[in-house]
């Protein structure tokens, strides 16, 4: 009878990083033939990883352990048999998505197995889908910098990676790319050129002009996430993606909007429609001008920002001429 | 309007260009639109109405080629001709003759399998294969890499470089974009097509059909919380028809 207290999950995970997979598999086996009983209580005891799961699959399956496992355990094989389905159902078919049990699990997939990411072509397959499955589904932001340090991980092994792309930029937020940042200055060319991709920027350059763009790109990052939405572009259409984008009538009237949806996240007032009339009127290269300079004097002066978007438009663009010190050509 | 060296020409006066054919329909678009469409020369005219044909002509052979859908990880090629790469994509053999490798693809549609972008790279390919013959093709593309927009060589770079047009035209390739997308099913994030005469669409594992069809067939791979539908995107990405006909003067 299996009796030794002294085993828990971390010791199946011991066995298997130390000594591989195929002794984890031969041990659990072991355990199976002795009690049943106690090698499902192993598995729900706390301090597994989705990899060792994974491995251990086939035997949880043929010994027929999956209802004495917990609800989270059940939900992880769920996921897997899905994602692993020849030709999967429609959208939605098998999961229930808004069960407890199973958003823990795709949670504790992905937080346990990105750093087993390798292992097989099917497990790289399942991380992939459940980082998009958390991202678009659930909307956890909790997963990002864990998602990030993934991509570009696999970015240095050549490996594939543009289905945990999509699933980074699936939660909508501009905020998010301050994860991807700070490749921006890594000294592997590859992160650098990753980095360059995913935010529409052009080559840095050496060190110190890395790290200026840094800089700068984080300046512009908080002077702009709330006027930037999502184009619909992405890897898979464009091998120059602009994946998201400045929209210069939100920053003119210093008005958030959906990154998703490229909507006022409040209406439009009447003054504000107004103002967006006289915006229209202007030429693109004074657009942008008017834009910036409206940005910069919402955030450093409300009151005179407000006495400015009510001046006409020329003379709006005369004082933001004055302002930021651009020339307009 | 079309003009060639600074002259103004009306489509009749183009020859060889024959009734009902992708070329007439490109040339008849090219001379009605609004925009100025410089050309240096007639032969440079007909060079891109030639590959713009042969493009339709090897999105329609590869629809019945037999090459299978497989999303990358599971892609697969003749390894007589192609390795495969990590990223699911496949990489020209040491010692395999592109255009053997490329004709493959066709004759063996059934050795192959992979997603739309990488089906559109290889629909270029034949295309120059085509209009080039084997020789030229041989010289001009030594090395090869069939991956969707990535890896693509210099002188197709454009085609992965989506541009907003005044107007589309046959050969161009387009992007059905399904934003609402089940995350369980991302190959349905999108269709990768050529447009084959404004109204019908070349896309790898859908087959050949109308907006409309590729459409309804992405909405059908939408979360339960879709609010938005499948569209096609206002943009294109094209070869650089006068790069490629620099490279013809050069044989």
């Amino acid at each position: 009878m299996y009796t030794d207290p002294r085993l828990t999950a971390g010791t199946l995970e011991q066995i298997r990083r130390v000594r591989g997979t195929g002794a984890c598999q031969r041990r659990f086996q072991e355990i199976i033939r002795q009690q049943k009983e106690g090698a499902a209580k192993l598995l729900n005891g706390g301090g597994l990883r989705f990899a060792t799961l994974f491995a251990l699959k086939p035997q949880i399956e043929e010994a027929g352990l999956e209802p004495k496992l917990s609800g989270k355990m059940q939900a992880a094989l769920q996921i897997c048999n899905k994602v692993l389905e020849e030709k999967k159902s429609l959208p939605g078919g098998g999961i229930p998505y808004s069960d407890e049990n199973v958003r823990n699990a795709f949670q504790w997939i992905f937080q346990t197995g990105a750093r087993d990411d390798g292992l097989s072509n099917e497990y790289d397959e399942i991380l992939d889908l459940c980082a998009g499955v958390l991202t678009r589904r659930y909307r956890e932001k909790n997963i990002l910098s864990g998602l990030t340090e993934l991509i570009f991980r696999r970015n240095r092994k050549k490996g594939y990676l543009h289905d945990l792309i999509w699933a980074f930029f699936q939660i909508h937020d501009p905020g998010s790319l301050r994860y991807i940042a700070p490749y921006l200055r890594s000294s592997n060319t590859r992160d650098r050129e990753l980095a360059h991709l995913l935010l529409h920027l052009p080559e840095g350059g050496d060190v110190r002009k890395r790290e200026e763009q840094y800089r700068n790109f984080m300046s512009w990052l908080q002077e702009n996430s709330a006027y930037l939405y999502y184009t619909g572009e992405s890897l898979q259409s464009s091998n120059q993606p602009e994946i998201c984008s400045l929209d210069r009538e939100a920053k003119y009237l210093g008005k958030q909007i959906s990154p998703r949806k490229r909507t006022p996240v409040d209406p439009l007032t009447q003054e504000e429609e107004e103002s967006l009339s006289c915006f229209a009127q202007a030429e693109e290269n004074e657009k942008a001008v008017l834009s910036d300079y409206s940005g910069k004097l919402h955030a450093r002066n409300p009151e005179l920002w407000n006495q400015w978007i009510h001046s006409p438009v020329s003379e709006q663009i005369r004082v933001a001429k004055g302002g930021t010190g651009r020339r307009l050509v | 309007m079309i003009f060639i060296a600074g002259d103004k020409i009306e489509p009749e006066s183009i020859p060889g260009v024959a009734q009902g054919s992708v070329e007439s329909s490109v040339l008849t678009q090219l001379a009605s639109s609004s925009e100025k469409l410089d050309y240096d020369s007639r032969e440079q005219l007909l060079f891109e109405l030639h590959v713009r044909s042969q493009t339709v002509a090897a999105a329609r052979e590869l629809d019945r080629s037999g090459m299978d859908f497989a999303i990358f990880r599971k892609s697969r090629c003749n390894p007589n001709f192609w390795d495969r790469t990590a990223e699911g994509g496949f990489r020209l053999k040491s010692g395999a003759k592109p255009s053997e490798a490329i004709q493959d693809i066709f004759e063996h549609g059934r050795k192959y399998a992979t997603e739309c972008a990488t089906a559109m790279v290889i629909v270029y390919y034949r295309a120059l294969l085509a209009v080039w013959g084997p020789e030229t093709f041989d010289r001009v593309f030594p090395k090869i890499e069939l991956m969707n927009w990535h890896h693509l060589d210099w002188l197709l770079r454009e085609i992965g470089l989506m541009k907003k047009y005044p107007f589309y035209l046959p050969g161009d390739r387009r992007y059905f974009a399904n934003p609402d997308v089940d995350p369980l099913t991302p190959e349905w994030q999108g269709e990768n097509v050529i447009d084959l005469n404004g109204k019908l669409y070349y896309g790898h594992g859908i087959g050949i059909h109308d907006a409309d069809f590729i459409i309804r067939s992405l909405n059908g791979n939408r979360i339960e919380d879709a609010d938005e539908s499948a569209y096609l995107m206002d943009s294109a990405g094209r070869p650089n028809y006068k790069n490629l006909f620099k490279v013809s003067q050069n044989r």
